[in-house]
């Protein structure tokens, strides 16, 4: 008589592995079949595992189509197994697998349009914050503002792609109703997907408000942050940006 | 239903209709707040650290019990107990206040990769020391008594030695759990193994069964079998209605959840099923009267 344990690791093999057979003879083969039995188990966990895939990446269903998109999803399930009772926490390193597809070469923006969705994705998951407190600015004199440190948003997170993902993005929501079509040429895009209210917000940035945001979330001075902005983008009005970080409720926390 | 009065929230689960909360209704629940017994929710649907799912279920919960329903916890697994996963639905019970906790008699793990399925346990002396301990120490964890569901199976083991009401009613006695009663499942899988439900569902103790859940299943042709499964996107069959029926005759009124999880409703279609469940309910209340 197999253990437990034998029982459960064959049938995880049975179910990733349609020619695994040790399990057969453990199996109640009555009205029908051991192997006709697996099958229906193997489908229904690959259907759980796409379908999970297929709602935290729609648009990159849209973008590739259902047939080519379940066969992807099938595979990354294969490849990169769940690790977590919590399905939401599935599906991370898609867009890594997108890239790794020769099948997908002719739409290189594909990844990066995975990976805005997966940030949409954690950010509506993620913890809740109220903004930032007038007062807590109110006592730091001017001469040393240079020296704040600021603490995103919990629920954010920023992107940046050589390609125009976040429009790419917007065209393919269901209900837009401005142009269907992306123009590639118009080149390189960042984002801030923040959730600062109930429902989760994309913030195109310009290149030099990406470096402020990257600087300011790994804990930089807003002097260090301003200057690598500035470096990036010469023209960059450092102050506008950051009042509409802060009013619009993506910058939570300032500290001296 | 109980009204929210003075952010008191309401208490117990009553032994009546509630109905699975879902994303597509939070909104015209919230806006109309129909008068159904409680809602039930799935626990690793809100294990994220905000957002609006959980702002939506602190707002609802002010005007409905709730019961916590578990379904990625892998209770049979042979893995050891997910500590993160324990403590997040820790945190929810507290968070929550649940009326009810729940899982199922089932395993959905093993070497670290989850399936995201209910699969099926064999029932041995030895699976029972195993899920009887386990269920001891979500119970310890929690704080709380666990009910514990029948699951859908379409296979079964050679070497089961227990029929399953038997090996439910004995994880029960022995760790103080109490039972989930799917009559649905129990429906499923009769007609999936060749077991008489009614003989299943009156092995059942009646004193250990805390809660029914009903829903829907789709018949699949395989040439010359039937297998139904457990499909919850669709009403409750008749015959599910008629052991429905029966079995709270003999169990006694019972909270009872209309679960539907996938091709979604109309909010007044749930209700209206979950209509049906209460008028049966009333039913027996009057029958047990007489």
């Amino acid at each position: 008589m197999p253990s437990l344990r034998e029982v459960q690791t064959g049938l995880a093999r049975a179910l990733t592995d349609a020619s695994a057979v040790e399990v057969l003879p453990w199996v109640d083969g009555a009205g029908l079949g051991p192997v006709r039995r697996l099958h229906l188990y193997r489908n229904n966990a690959r259907a759980t595992l796409a379908g999970a895939l297929a709602d935290v990446y729609p648009v990159v269903r849209r973008l590739v189509g259902d047939r080519f998109f379940r066969q992807v999803a099938d595979r990354y399930a294969r490849e990169v197994p769940s690790g977590s009772g919590d399905l939401h926490a599935f599906g991370d390193a898609f867009p890594e697998l997108l890239e790794a597809l020769g099948e997908t070469r002719e739409l290189p923006y594909l990844p990066d349009v995975a990976r805005l969705e997966w940030a949409c994705h954690e950010v509506l998951y993620g913890a809740d914050h109220g903004p930032l407190a007038p007062a807590s600015l109110a006592w730091v004199p001017e001469s040393q503002w240079g020296l704040l440190r600021f603490r995103l948003h919990p629920a954010s997170r920023i992107m940046a792609s050589p390609y125009p993902a976040l429009r790419i993005w917007q065209v393919n929501q269901d209900g837009w109703g401005g142009a269907a079509t992306v123009d590639l040429a118009e080149g390189a895009s960042q984002v801030l997907v923040v959730r600062p209210r109930r429902e989760v917000e994309l913030w195109p940035l310009s290149p030099g408000e990406h470096a402020l945001v990257g600087a300011l979330s790994e804990g930089c001075t807003l002097l260090h942050a301003m200057d690598g902005a500035l470096s990036v983008e010469p023209g960059i009005d450092g102050s506008g940006s950051l009042t509409r970080l802060v009013a619009g409720g993506a910058i939570v926390e300032a500290r001296l | 239903m109980a009204a929210a009065r003075n952010g008191e929230r309401p208490g117990p689960i009553p032994a009546s209709a509630g109905i699975g909360l879902r994303a597509p209704h939070y909104h015209a629940l919230l806006e109309t707040l129909p008068p159904v017994g409680w809602l039930e929710v799935h626990s690793e649907n809100y294990f994220g650290a905000g957002g609006p799912a959980l702002a939506y279920l602190e707002a609802l919960r002010a005007h409905y019990p709730l019961s916590l329903h578990g379904v990625g916890l892998s209770i049979g697994s042979t893995d050891p107990l997910d500590p993160e996963h324990l403590t997040r639905l820790a945190c929810l019970v507290e968070r929550f206040e649940p009326g009810l906790v729940s899982e199922h008699l089932a395993w959905g793990s093993v070497g670290g990769r989850h399936f995201h399925d209910l699969l099926p346990l064999p029932y041995t002396e030895e699976s029972l020391v195993h899920v009887t301990a386990r269920v001891g120490r979500v119970q310890d964890r929690l704080g709380q008594e666990l009910l514990l569901e029948n699951p859908s199976t379409y296979l079964r083991f050679t070497h089961s030695t227990i029929p399953e009401a038997e090996f439910l009613t004995e994880v029960a006695r022995r760790s103080g759990c109490g039972l989930l009663l799917d009559v649905n499942n129990v429906y499923v899988s009769g007609r999936n193994h060749g077991f008489d439900p009614r003989t299943y569902l009156q092995a059942v103790p009646a004193d250990r069964v805390g809660e029914v859940h009903l829903a829907g299943f789709a018949a699949n042709r395989h040439d010359d079998a039937e297998v139904l499964i457990d499909t919850h996107d669709r009403p409750v069959w008749p015959e599910v209605w008629a052991l429905y029926a029966e079995t709270v005759a003999r169990l006694g009124p019972r909270p009872t959840l209309i679960e539907w999880d996938a091709e979604i409703p109309p909010l007044a279609t749930l209700l209206a099923e979950a209509g049906r469940a209460d008028r049966i309910l009333a039913e027996t209340r009057r029958a047990l009267a007489a």
